[in-house]
């Protein structure tokens, strides 16, 4: 019962659905450099250099993860609240450059191509070691949100099962497709998690600071729609100002 | 050493990628502790909100200026 509650409170929702779409924009991106190393090399080497990431990733979490647990709670708050408010206002200001056209739009298809023709004289072995920089990379952003979505507050176990699904969704609409996947709405989900990650990093470095938010967790919610509708408007200002300059 | 290195790079530009809204951020939150250390949360809390969308602002307009100026 009293993990129903918790899984249904404001804090768990956000750590999900953040860490589902964040966790689904990097994995994308590790696929298509997966998939540019199987296209070429064959799904050995492919699937050894990514299958070595992830072993890499697991020892990693089992070496550091422990060493969070004896960090104080308000000095953790703090430590996660301002990486993550770094790491949100980044991407955030990134989809809003993109969505405003002052920078380019992330092309899946363009990096597959990329990729491959980096990769076309290459060694498997190399080849292998591409997909194992790709995954491990990208992953150590996953873990990231994990540990700064998850950490100190229960919310690892949400954290993983979001990520967890967004890792399923993409090898299985991946392996299905055998095609980068340049339809996901890239810049629509950095703009979301960018906005989500932002009022994690908000609402815990304020707590870590002895902030009282009204509303308790809720406030989360009032503080993503905060940064998700100023970065929608001022993407939109940004664009019309440009337009009116072209 | 070169994903070893790759990896510290790719570890800084989560953070730090922006290093023109990052320093500013990183200043705000050292405002916000000396407000809320001072005892007014209430206040500290609503300038991190409302300075880290500032923040962005200024950001954003910074850089489409600078692109503006360097089509010129």
């Amino acid at each position: 019962m009293q993990i129903a509650i918790s899984v249904l409170s404001p804090a768990a929702v956000s750590a999900i659905v953040s860490s589902f779409l964040a966790s689904t924009v990097e994995i994308v991106e590790a696929f298509t450099i997966v998939l540019a190393v199987a296209s070429l090399q064959g799904w050995r080497p492919a699937l050894s250099g990514a299958l070595g990431a992830l072993a890499s990733l697991a020892a990693m979490v089992l070496a550091f993860g422990p060493a969070l647990e004896r960090v104080p709670l308000s000095a953790l708050q703090i430590l996660i609240g301002v990486a993550l408010l770094l790491f949100g206002m980044g991407w955030l200001r990134k989809a809003v450059l993109r969505a405003s056209g002052l920078m380019a739009l992330h092309d899946e298809d363009k990096i597959f191509s990329q990729e491959r023709s980096a990769l076309l004289n290459a060694s498997a072995w190399a080849a292998g070691l591409a997909a194992f920089k790709a995954v491990l990379l990208e992953g150590l952003e996953v873990v990231f949100i994990i540990i700064a979505v998850g950490a100190g507050r229960g919310l690892l176990v949400a954290a993983s099962a979001g990520a967890l699904l967004a890792a399923a969704l993409v090898l299985m609409i991946g392996l299905f497709v055998r095609r980068p996947l340049s339809r996901v709405p890239e810049n629509d989900l950095k703009f979301v998690v960018g906005a989500m990650m932002s009022s994690f990093g908000c609402f815990w470095t304020g707590e870590g600071l002895g902030v009282h938010w009204p509303g308790g967790e809720w406030a989360l919610l009032g503080l993503a729609a905060s940064f998700l509708s100023f970065g929608a408007a001022l993407g939109a200002c940004m664009r019309a100002s440009l337009a009116r300059i072209a | 050493m070169g994903v070893l290195g790759e990896l510290l790079r790719e570890l800084a530009s989560m953070f730090f990628g922006a290093p023109r809204l990052a320093l500013p951020l990183l200043i705000l939150v050292a405002i916000v502790a000396a407000v809320a250390g001072a005892g007014w949360p209430e206040i500290a809390g609503a300038i991190l909100v409302f300075g880290c969308l500032a923040l962005l602002g200024e950001n954003v307009f910074n850089e489409a200026r600078a692109r503006k100026h360097s089509k010129r």
